[in-house]
């Protein structure tokens, strides 16, 4: 669920005051919903109504039951309750709490699973003789409503996840189990869950105005209030809690081979998201709003609660009456990637950048591959959500597997890189990160293997979901945005000994097919050469652009801090008192730095990356590969090494002792370095070693390479949405309705500057970048577009070099 | 004498110059002595009164608890014996509770709720580690994430399990050209 807040406060008071004056005919509603009876409906909905351990819950969001978009809140919400149909089993307890028994058996049971709290802190509802009947005017009934959707959702999810990880997981050795990403240990190691003896808490009565949230560190669902109404709750809308929860059960598929195979020896979790706008964010947004329509099966969601006074509720099919009519489910028309990343259908005049808006690429697409596979696959529409959410559990499953193996029979380094958590993690988070493109390949290699040809043996669809098929269907989303399904994986070891290979041919990863793709159904989706990328060439156009305002930057830190747990340098000052906002990189500083990137293609490009995170691009004595795609340094008189040098041809090897035999990865800024009549480009620390006074006490971190600029984990990988055709990134952002474009801080990448700097020091900073679809970032040239390996993505060989130089001024 | 007077003024320049030309890679000792005094201040600075005590008391470590080993410690283990890299600190609580506060708002709450410690095995050697919950609260603002904290600096090593909040604030940033060399 997305609040926008744009405008909306002033729209909403102006709506409240105007709108209380008006007939609710004049406004048209943009959504249809069916009117429901609500005959049986009483006044009220007391205790004495229900048997022991029943209670009332809505049947949908009071817009849906009353079929009124505007529904007001000073109506009787007892009225949109049916007596007979809405009385449903709660709990056995006295307070709002439900063991979970995944397999209906008794056995790995969790006793406490989930349960219900008014807010934080607060202590449950306690009903003796556990009637759950309350006014359904009242607070109360919103955490029952709330407690009684998300056990409908995980009855639901659990009796699913029971049938497709038995078909799928518990086969005989020669059939599908050796590609599952599920293992035996799947419930006897509680990865179907947070933990053992976790319990998921939602906040029903959280006190966050116009807001919700998913907290995985609390295990926590918070469902807010409204900012003007107190009888006006989030968690009146069932729709958002399936949502909310979605980004729960998402958590769990994306970790659970962490807890299975990982048990004992991953202490992290996987996820999607790490900045305020990045492709996991997209995701993420997009398959919890396909949850509704999983628990629903309706092509719209949260119109009461986004929709009744924020007109921000979404669609989920193209369908849906709220869509333009540009919009269909005819091939052609499809709400297709990157078109449709600002569309907002509330207001499509004023698109936006926001993962709410671009994941509904991503709840479209799934919805209709449900759909798709019901057809196909000639099975009920619950069948084929069981088959689709199990497809989705697979490929999280694999895509975010620390363990590296991605799959029972995998071998490490299949995927993340490596079977040592810290670089997998890494790699996860930034290096080879989950974007579009990615989740997209590992849903269509699944859906093969699955309900497709993929598995001769095995049939989850007879006949089964053809190959072109799955082409087609991506398409038409503009995701079939890679070359093979990668069936061989992305691991750099050998296959006998699990040690490094001789050379990249013998790799793992390399091996076998990897299973093309058809070319001949690639008409909507658009790949783009890397090259069509570069600094804005326009006459006097800048290389980049800065933030170092001192209240924005502290705002930023403080951001980064909350979200990601980014703490800058002791070295700076805790109030940022040296950023000056001149618009220049000066000594002290915490400071932005977007690139000014033009795309010199016809074709908007998507999921444009830029890292400013380590990488291998110096030989042993800190010389500079010079053959990463920059041609930089341009001599060994400036600082480059040897033009045959070996450590800049070699791949590097991880192993899980975490080491890097081949050459160490090195910070991405390198600095000028006077020597007598001559410059030449070196590492960090040799600039250090020149500089009388000063040790490595005084750098910014513990390595002496990134001694006086640095790009801290967390803020060292920027995201631009796209960037059109013939454009700049500035002027493909969206405009307001006064003409402004907004710059958030995602798009950045950020460095702190030492105080130590001498002003007058210059830097080059390699930064790398990449896009989601693009061409030769990702497919292989030498190995029939096989994907690069993963230790690549430690290379240039895959991103575009964009060299960033500047130098510090006072 | 005239020799003498002569050599003077040379001497002068040549010091001059040398002083010139060390300025322009040293630091002044003055400056580097302020700021680094600066920096010692600030570390003795007591906690501002923004970082008030959360609600559930967890400043004081609960009594040691059996460390749980990630990895498998018998890889690495010579002669009985694992290497360790670090040793734990009885204040790395406060340390990090120090850290996670510097610089943020006079209105946001901070809570660290130690979760367990653990011996993360890295190879060849093992280090003593932290995993707590980290909560930040403020008007109308909520984020969480957990973190693996080093048990003897109270440095951050990692996060993950980070809050995904639907309604997050933006910050709108003021871009400058950035001058080409």
């Amino acid at each position: 669920m997305k609040v926008v807040v744009r405008n909306l406060l002033k729209a909403k008071s102006a709506f409240l005051a105007v709108g209380m004056l008006i007939l609710c005919a004049c406004v048209p509603s943009t959504q249809s919903p069916k009117k429901r009876s609500v005959s049986g409906g009483s006044t009220t909905n007391s205790p004495s109504s229900v048997p022991a351990t029943f209670g009332r819950i809505f049947s949908d969001n009071p817009v849906v039951i009353s079929g009124n978009a505007e529904y007001p809140t000073e109506s009787n919400f007892n009225t949109l309750l049916n007596a007979t149909k809405d009385l449903v089993y709660l709990t056995d307890a006295q307070t709002l709490t439900n063991p979970c028994d995944p397999q209906g058996v008794g056995i790995y049971v969790v006793t406490t699973c989930y349960n219900a709290l008014p807010d934080r802190l607060q202590p449950p509802l306690v009903n003796n003789a556990k009637k759950w009947a309350y006014d359904a005017n009242g607070a109360e009934f919103v955490q029952v409503n709330a407690f009684g959707h998300k056990k409908k959702m995980l009855d639901q999810w659990f009796s699913h996840q029971a049938s497709y990880v038995g078909a799928f997981s518990l086969l005989p050795e020669s059939s599908l189990k050796k590609d599952s990403a599920l293992t035996e240990q799947y419930f006897s190691n509680y990865a179907w869950w947070f933990s053992p003896s976790t319990s998921l808490v939602s906040w029903a009565n959280c006190d966050l105005v116009d807001n919700a949230f998913f907290s995985p560190a609390e295990t926590a669902i918070c469902l807010g209030r409204d900012l003007i109404d107190p009888k006006f709750w989030l968690g009146q809308d069932p729709t958002l809690m399936y949502h909310e929860l979605g980004h729960g059960l998402t958590q769990v598929m994306l970790n659970s081979r962490n807890k299975m195979e990982g048990v004992g020896v991953i202490p992290y979790n996987s996820s999607l998201a790490f900045r305020s706008y990045d492709e996991g964010g997209v995701l993420g947004e997009g398959i919890a709003d396909w949850f509704s329509f999983y628990v629903n099966g309706r092509s719209h969601f949260a119109e009461w609660g986004l929709g009744r006074f924020l007109n921000q509720s979404r669609p989920l099919r193209e369908s849906d009456s709220s869509h333009t009519a540009a919009v269909s489910e005819a091939d052609d028309a499809r709400l297709a990637y990157p078109d449709y990343l600002f569309y907002d259908p509330n207001f499509t005049e004023n698109p936006f950048e926001d993962i709410h808006y671009g994941g509904q690429i991503i709840s479209h697409f799934l919805v209709a591959l449900t759909e798709d596979i019901k057809q196909e696959c000639s099975i009920d529409l619950p069948s084929a959500k069981q088959l689709t959410v199990g497809i989705l559990h697979e490929a999280l499953a694999e895509l975010g597997d620390l363990t590296s193996k991605g799959h029972k029979s995998g071998k490490k380094g299949f995927v993340n890189l490596v079977d040592n958590y810290d670089w997998a993690y890494e790699w996860l988070r930034s290096y080879n990160s989950i974007n579009i493109r990615k989740f997209a390949q590992a849903m269509a290699r699944k859906t093969y293997q699955i309900a497709g040809p993929g598995n001769i043996t095995f049939t989850q669809c007879s006949p089964a979901y053809s190959k072109d098929r799955i082409e087609r269907l991506w398409d038409s989303y503009g995701l079939l945005l890679f070359k093979t399904y990668n069936l061989n994986g992305s691991s750099h070891f050998d296959p006998f000994t699990l040690d490094a290979p001789a050379t990249p041919a013998q790799a793992i990863g390399h091996q076998g097919s990897a299973l093309s793709v058809s070319s001949a159904n690639r008409l909507r989706t658009v790949l783009v050469d890397k090259s069509a990328v570069k600094l804005d060439p326009a006459p006097g156009a800048p290389p980049a652009f800065v933030f170092d305002d001192r209240a924005q930057l502290q705002a930023v830190a403080n951001s980064l801090r909350q979200s990601n747990g980014v703490i800058l340098s002791e070295q700076l000052d805790a109030e940022l008192g040296f950023n000056n906002g001149n618009g220049k990189i000066s000594p002290g500083e915490f400071v932005g730095v977007a690139l000014n990137l033009y795309n010199d293609s016809n074709s908007t490009i998507a999921g444009v990356q830029i890292l400013a995170s380590d990488w291998q691009h110096a030989n042993s004595t800190g010389k500079l590969c010079a053959n990463q795609g920059d041609n930089f340094p341009s001599s060994e008189a400036e600082g480059a090494a040897p033009a045959a040098d070996p450590e800049c041809t070699l791949s590097p090897i991880f192993n899980a002792a975490g080491g890097n035999p081949n050459s160490n990865l090195d910070p991405v800024c390198v600095v000028q370095l006077n020597e007598g009549s001559a410059t030449k480009w070196v590492q960090q620390d040799e600039l250090l070693a020149s500089m009388d006074g000063l040790t490595s006490n005084d750098c910014l971190g513990d390595d002496p390479k990134s001694c006086f600029i640095r790009s801290p984990k967390g803020a060292d990988v920027g995201w631009m949405s796209s960037i059109d055709g013939k454009k700049n990134w500035f002027n493909t952002l969206p405009q307001d309705e006064n003409g402004n474009r907004e710059i958030k801080g995602h798009q950045a990448v950020f460095f702190e500057v030492s105080p130590w700097i001498a002003p007058g020091t210059t830097f080059i900073c390699r930064l790398r970048v990449r896009f989601s679809n693009c061409n030769d970032c990702y497919h292989d040239v030498n190995y029939s577009d096989d994907d690069y390996l993963d230790n690549d993505f430690a290379t240039g060989k895959p991103f575009k070099m964009v060299n960033l130089q500047f130098t510090v001024v006072d | 004498m005239k020799k003498l007077l002569i050599a003077i003024p040379f001497l002068l320049i040549a010091i001059a110059v040398i002083y010139h030309f060390d300025s322009k890679q040293a630091i002044p000792t003055q400056a580097l002595s302020e700021r680094r005094q600066s920096i010692e201040q600030e570390n003795q600075k007591r906690m501002p009164a923004s970082v008030p005590e959360p609600e559930q008391l967890q400043l004081k470590p609960s009594t040691p608890k059996k460390r749980e080993f990630i990895g498998d410690k018998k890889l690495i283990m010579k002669n009985g014996k694992l290497k360790f890299t670090n040793k734990p600190s009885k204040n790395w609580l406060t340390k990090l509770e120090k850290s996670l506060g510097r610089g943020s708002p006079s209105d946001t709450k901070i809570e660290i709720k130690p979760e367990r410690s653990l011996i993360l095995l890295e190879g060849s050697l093992a280090k003593n580690t932290e995993q707590v919950v980290v909560v930040f609260n403020s008007e109308n603002n909520r984020n969480s994430f957990r973190a693996m904290v080093d048990s003897q600096t109270g440095k951050v090593i990692r996060t993950w399990d980070h809050t995904i909040n639907e309604n997050k604030k933006t910050i709108n940033l003021t871009p400058y050209p950035l001058q080409s060399n």
